[in-house]
């Protein structure tokens, strides 16, 4: 598994999409889902755990509903997806 | 109080077949797709029906099913040249998974590589984007409270207040109770994105 710390939002972030991706994808329960969504709205910085299989594919996810994430490959770089202005 | 998280997605009624058939204008000929997309809030589907000249492609369609729409495209036929109507029901693995209303009366399932379906595409389809509720529900005496609501439309704006008062009466009667209150969550689209909508209640029995 691969940590992913959720940072923040874009305008535009996809708040039901993202809950389901978390349920669907990730494997969390509804509820736990959307109170990590209510939780980034919040302005809290939010740990996941995603399938080390999966970790790309989420990020890049993520990125299109608009969350702001930040989390290390396995080569120890940094990506981070950075809000749109 | 009994609280529980809540997704509600939009579905169409129940009809008979021919009674579908008359709402979409199917006739010995067929169905034109425009009139499918026209006619489908008639048969109770709460989201939006967009009907696509020329613009489906494979990727149209994976993005499409990928977000939780329903896809309709019209494969072209070898027998006349004419155009076929299908439900794409999921890719996966390099296969789309297709729904066939024929053979007429029975209707198959069966898949095809995602290639071979992007060859006979003619463009044409129909994209059902479902109208999506998350919030968390309460019963609290005659009132069903739904709070942190995040609504998810079929695009920025379009998700509109007659839509929701109607997935919230049919949720109230569900649950018996005279009014729904909704609290909505933090706006992320929109002129005010940051911002906690007002509450609104919505009687079930107007």
């Amino acid at each position: 598994m691969k940590n992913v710390k959720i940072i923040g939002w874009n305008k535009g972030f996809n708040k039901v999409q993202f809950t389901l991706l978390l349920r669907g994808q990730v494997g969390y329960s509804l509820s736990a889902a959307k109170h990590i969504v209510d939780e980034i709205l919040s302005g809290s910085v939010v740990n996941v755990e995603i399938e080390e299989s999966y970790f790309f594919e989420f990020i890049e996810k993520a990125k299109q509903l608009g969350v702001v994430v930040q989390a290390d490959d396995s080569k120890g770089n940094l990506i981070t997806t950075y809000p749109v202005k | 109080m009994n609280q529980s998280e809540l997704q509600i997605d939009s579905s169409p009624h129940f009809r008979s077949r021919a009674g579908i058939r008359d709402v979409i204008g199917t006739g010995k000929e067929g169905t034109f797709l425009s009139d499918v997309a026209r006619n489908i809030d008639e048969l109770g589907y709460n989201g939006t029906a967009e009907f696509i000249q020329q613009g489906i492609n494979v990727n149209t369609v994976k993005g499409a099913l990928d977000n939780g729409s329903s896809v309709i495209v019209n494969l072209r036929t070898k027998v006349d040249g004419g155009a076929h109507a299908v439900v794409i029901d999921y890719i996966k693995n390099g296969r789309a998974y297709i729904i066939d209303p024929l053979p007429q009366g029975i209707g198959s399932a069966y898949s095809v590589p995602v290639n071979r379906l992007g060859s006979v595409l003619t463009g044409d389809g129909v994209i059902l984007r479902p109208m999506s509720v998350i919030a968390n529900v309460s019963k609290e005496g005659n009132q069903l409270v739904l709070r942190g609501m995040h609504i998810d439309g079929p695009g920025a704006g379009s998700s509109n207040l007659g839509q929701l008062r109607d997935v919230a009466r049919a949720l109230g009667r569900e649950y018996g109770v005279r009014e729904v209150v909704i609290y909505g969550g933090q706006r992320t689209t929109g002129a005010n994105p940051g911002k906690i909508p007002r509450p609104i209640v919505i009687r079930v029995n107007p």
